[in-house]
């Protein structure tokens, strides 16, 4: 219980400082007028125990999406992605849910669902992420184009690195 | 779903997702540059419409009023070409000859659609935009003194930062004797006064002494009179003094302000660039 929670915590601090000091310093491009910007941060929250409280979900989600934030100069942008990302989970857990439903102990991690279940919750969510990420970063709707640019190629490379991550730390919940 | 220990109930954690979604977007909107410019402007769109539209009504209402301040306001300004015209020899052959022979400033009349005084940060919507020529970081003056300074420009609407914001400093002297130093609001919600700081405590001065723009930044031109001194003051501790200063212009009955275009900007802004560090 204890060391599933020293985990957790490591591995939450861990991705966050592997996402500030390694992939927010990388801007890869440019492809056409687009930088990609690789986001891997989100893995951080989603990794959350079920059974974590929903509003240390929140807290969390937000704290971390702020942490990414004033490492980045772009306050508030991580954070409300973060956040509503965080709401949208159980709606993705339920279409996802498998036939003898969760087990409020486990994690959503590869250990337990294997690699089609992981790869669509985590490729779904940090879709949502990243999409709130950029519409707030460009913050017009005149711009969709771009966004939705921006969106899939940024989510494209960001879930690559997800997956590479999931195999080199490969945690059991 | 899932059982989980639950501190709040299911409202409470919509409650919480909302507010730290407001948060988000408070710090989206205060603290990265171009999200806020988006921001404000799109407010400007919709605000400015609906007050355009009040303000439509309400002026049905008062036209008579405006119609002698108009006048009045006219009559000054004529003359004051007249005058100038005159000054510089020949007769007022043309009234608008003044813009050609002095190209540094010119004035877009505009009316106030929206004013608020009661706020701490109080802005005013105007009902002209880029298409007459507004750009943003111009001054805005009033009658009998200064009004503000425009935030954001949209083809029809203008927002303009008003005097009574903590935002504002405005460089300001006193007439006849030179000193200068920086106009500012105490959020104290009064806004007949401002206080002038800066003004090093040696500098002799009177009460009714008056107050005018220094001429200083490019936002106005120099010699505008903004108010006279009512009390000096010296905070403890301080060099300078703190006047209060009792403003000619009465914002709180607004109703038309002009827009100074300065012709100079653009050359002083590049030559600003130059020195600055940053």
């Amino acid at each position: 219980m204890n060391l599933a929670l020293l985990n957790n915590s490591i591995r939450f601090i861990l991705l966050l400082l592997v996402q500030i000091i390694i992939f927010s310093q990388l801007h890869l491009g440019p492809l056409g007028p687009y930088y990609i910007d690789i986001i891997v941060f989100p893995l951080a929250y989603l990794l959350l125990p079920f059974r974590t409280p929903r509003e240390f979900q929140f807290l969390l989600a937000f704290g971390s999406g702020l942490f990414v934030d004033l490492a980045m100069q772009s306050p508030g942008l991580h954070a409300g992605a973060s956040v509503f990302t965080m709401a949208i989970r159980p709606f993705v857990l339920r279409i996802l849910e498998p036939r003898g439903g969760y087990d409020k102990l486990h994690s959503p991690t590869v250990q337990r669902f294997k690699w089609p279940w992981f790869a669509s919750y985590t490729s779904l969510l940090s879709l949502i992420h990243i999409l709130f990420y950029f519409s707030m970063e460009v913050f017009t709707p005149l711009f969709i184009g771009a966004i939705l640019i921006k969106t899939l190629l940024s989510w494209f490379l960001s879930n690559i690195f997800i997956f590479l991550i999931m195999i080199i730390l490969n945690p059991l919940d | 779903m899932l059982p989980r220990p639950k501190v709040f109930s299911e409202l409470g954690n919509l409650v919480l997702f909302l507010i730290l979604e407001g948060i988000s977007f408070y710090l989206i909107i205060n603290f990265n540059d171009s999200q806020s410019k988006i921001y404000h402007n799109t407010i400007n769109i919709i605000s400015g419409n609906i007050a355009n539209q009040v303000s439509g009504i309400r002026n049905y209402f008062s036209l008579r009023n405006q119609n002698i301040y108009l006048l009045n306001e006219n009559a000054k300004l004529k003359a004051r070409l007249i005058n100038l015209a005159e000054k510089e020899g020949g007769k007022a052959k043309e009234l608008d000859s003044i813009l050609q022979y002095n190209n540094l400033f010119s004035l877009v009349g505009t009316k106030v659609i929206n004013n608020s005084i009661s706020l701490r940060n109080n802005y005013l919507s105007l009902n002209k935009g880029s298409k007459s020529g507004i750009k943003i970081n111009q001054g805005v003056i009033g009658e009998n003194g200064l009004v503000g300074i425009t935030k954001a420009v949209n083809d029809n609407y203008t927002t303009v930062l008003s005097l009574f914001n903590s935002q504002t400093k405005i460089s300001a002297r006193i007439r006849d004797k030179g000193y200068f130093g920086s106009l500012v609001w105490k959020n104290d919600g009064d806004v007949r006064y401002m206080i002038l700081e800066d003004i090093p405590k040696h500098v002799p001065i009177r009460l009714g002494d008056q107050v005018e723009t220094s001429g200083y930044s490019t936002l106005f031109p120099g010699g505008i009179l903004l108010g006279k001194i009512v009390n000096k003051r010296i905070p403890p501790g301080s060099s300078t003094y703190a006047l209060k200063v009792k403003l000619y212009q009465d914002m709180t009955r607004l109703k038309y302000a002009y827009v100074v275009i300065n012709f100079e900007t653009p050359t002083l802004d590049s030559l600003y660039l130059q020195t600055n560090t940053q």
